[in-house]
């Protein structure tokens, strides 16, 4: 019988040294964590904040309280990273105003994904939106999503509606065309 | 009206077309490159040596308490402060009865009959420290200086005679437990190696028991100070554990406050009855030389002088 260790007891045993621990809990998120970057950025910035978010969680595990799940945490320093990220990209504007509009998905990203209807059309999506549709294709519940986002859950949820008819409605002009 | 609603909620709950054909879209997505993936590791691997070495010296540390806990029983240091010899003795003696006594695994007892000796050799090779330790503590070593001063002084007084006679049985009493805890960890070696599984069960059952041995320890050198006439000449240990009165005990809770909470829960575990395995725990170890080295602790305190001091 296999003993079913939660990601919280997984980073208190790091967190005293159990390094195997460490390798347990990389091993359940990091695909899917790297996925969610990589929908965002390019490979290399992907790359790069992907390790800068391990390395953070690397970092801080010894004061880390299990207070909330330890997938929230997680996510929250990577929206974190992607954040600061965009900020040194336009300082001169308002964070909160780049993230109501799209980002623009970059050139490199767009020629990938010619052959990937959905997730074309995500990248065209507002960042707040399309964050919180990424989050929530992560794996994460609606509450989960506005924990990570700093808002309210009926905001959170209103912007995965959002998000969720904009693809519906940009899918189904898509297939009209086609 | 009800269509967008209920299509959301369905995205909500990863069933709709669109989530799913997110997700098929998603496995196009390369995996984490493996270079990045052995830095991250490798990363986490060095942050998490840092953090053994303060592991390991507590490790060290509470190993070394340990190992003064278990030494310190038999050593007397004289004090030129107040000119006596002082026990640095931390252990008592607990009841008589073997550590088998308290195993409760009813449904072990078929196992416990399997397996009913143990090779002398088998036994020098799980656990050569206790043996060595059992052996050393065996030796007489601590009354040497008690013996040269009673020498010394042909003509002690009968206050002097009746303190080294205090001194003796406490030093007796610490020997006694330090071979009965040698013995209980070979028994619990034992038991590790040869079934790991009731070894594990058997844990809470030490804990109890070590619980009950250190604070026996306290209660009876705080009579010991308090009253030492109340200390077992020529009596069996277990006996004279079970045969302290209220006003004994109240002396020592208020001699030591730390005393009085421990009491009643000492009290109660003084009270239980046998365990229900023993007989299979006497089956099991009857051919084995755990009794005989049961055995060769003396249940009872000899009178220690003069005889005790003549053969130091």
């Amino acid at each position: 019988m296999t003993e079913m260790v939660t990601d919280e007891q997984l980073m208190e045993r790091f967190a005293k040294g159990d390094s195997a621990a460490f390798s347990r809990l990389f091993s359940r998120y990091k695909q899917r964590l790297y996925g969610f970057l990589r929908q965002q950025l390019p490979a290399s910035l992907a790359d790069e904040l992907c390790q800068e978010t391990w390395e953070s969680v690397i970092r801080h595990s010894a004061s880390y309280q299990p207070t909330a799940k330890f997938q929230t945490y997680l996510y929250t320093i990577a929206r974190r990273k992607v954040i600061d990220h965009w900020r040194t990209q336009k300082p001169s504007e308002p964070i909160e105003n780049a993230m109501l509009y799209t980002t623009g998905p970059d050139e490199t990203l767009l020629n990938e994904r010619s052959a990937q209807t959905v997730r074309a059309q995500v990248d065209s999506l507002p960042f707040v939106q399309k964050e919180a549709f990424l989050l929530k294709e992560s794996g994460l519940s609606v509450q989960e999503v506005a924990d990570i986002t700093g808002v309210g859950f009926e905001t959170a949820k209103s912007r995965l509606k959002l998000a969720f008819r904009k693809l519906r409605n940009s899918l189904e002009a898509h297939y009209a065309e086609a | 009206m009800q269509r967008p609603d209920y299509e959301f909620e369905q995205f909500l709950e990863g069933k709709h077309p669109l989530s799913q054909q997110y997700q098929k879209e998603s496995e196009q997505i390369p995996p984490m490159p493996a270079d990045l993936e052995q830095k991250i590791l490798a990363e986490a691997h060095k942050a998490a040596k840092k953090r053994i070495p303060a592991r390991r010296w507590l490790s060290i540390a509470a190993s070394l308490v340990l190992v003064s806990l278990i030494y310190r029983g038999g050593d007397w240091q004289f004090s030129t402060d107040t000119g006596a010899f002082l026990p640095e003795a931390e252990l008592d003696a607990p009841s008589l009865q073997a550590p088998a006594d308290n195993y409760t695994i009813a449904d072990s007892a078929e196992l416990l009959r399997k397996r009913k000796s143990v090779e002398p050799a088998e036994i020098q090779t799980m656990v050569p420290d206790t043996k060595a330790r059992l052996h050393a503590q065996l030796r007489p070593r601590v009354m040497s200086n008690t013996a040269q001063f009673a020498a010394a002084d042909a003509a002690v007084s009968p206050q002097l005679e009746k303190w080294l006679e205090t001194e003796c049985l406490l030093s007796q009493f610490n020997r006694y437990t330090e071979k009965k805890l040698a013995l209980e960890q070979w028994s619990r070696h034992w038991l590790q190696v040869r079934h790991p599984q009731l070894a594990q069960l058997a844990v809470a059952r030490q804990e109890q028991r070590s619980w009950r041995i250190q604070f026996e320890h306290q209660l009876i050198n705080q009579i010991a100070k308090d009253a030492p006439h109340k200390l077992p000449s020529g009596q069996p240990f277990a006996v004279w554990a079970q045969s302290f009165d209220d006003e004994t005990l109240s002396a020592a809770c208020l001699s030591n406050g730390a005393l009085c909470a421990p009491l009643a829960s000492w009290q109660f575990q003084l009270s239980q009855p046998a365990e229900v395995l023993t007989e299979e725990f006497n089956d099991l170890y009857q051919d084995t030389t755990f009794v005989s080295k049961s055995e060769a602790i003396p249940p009872r305190a000899s009178v220690c002088l003069p005889a005790e001091l003549a053969v130091e």
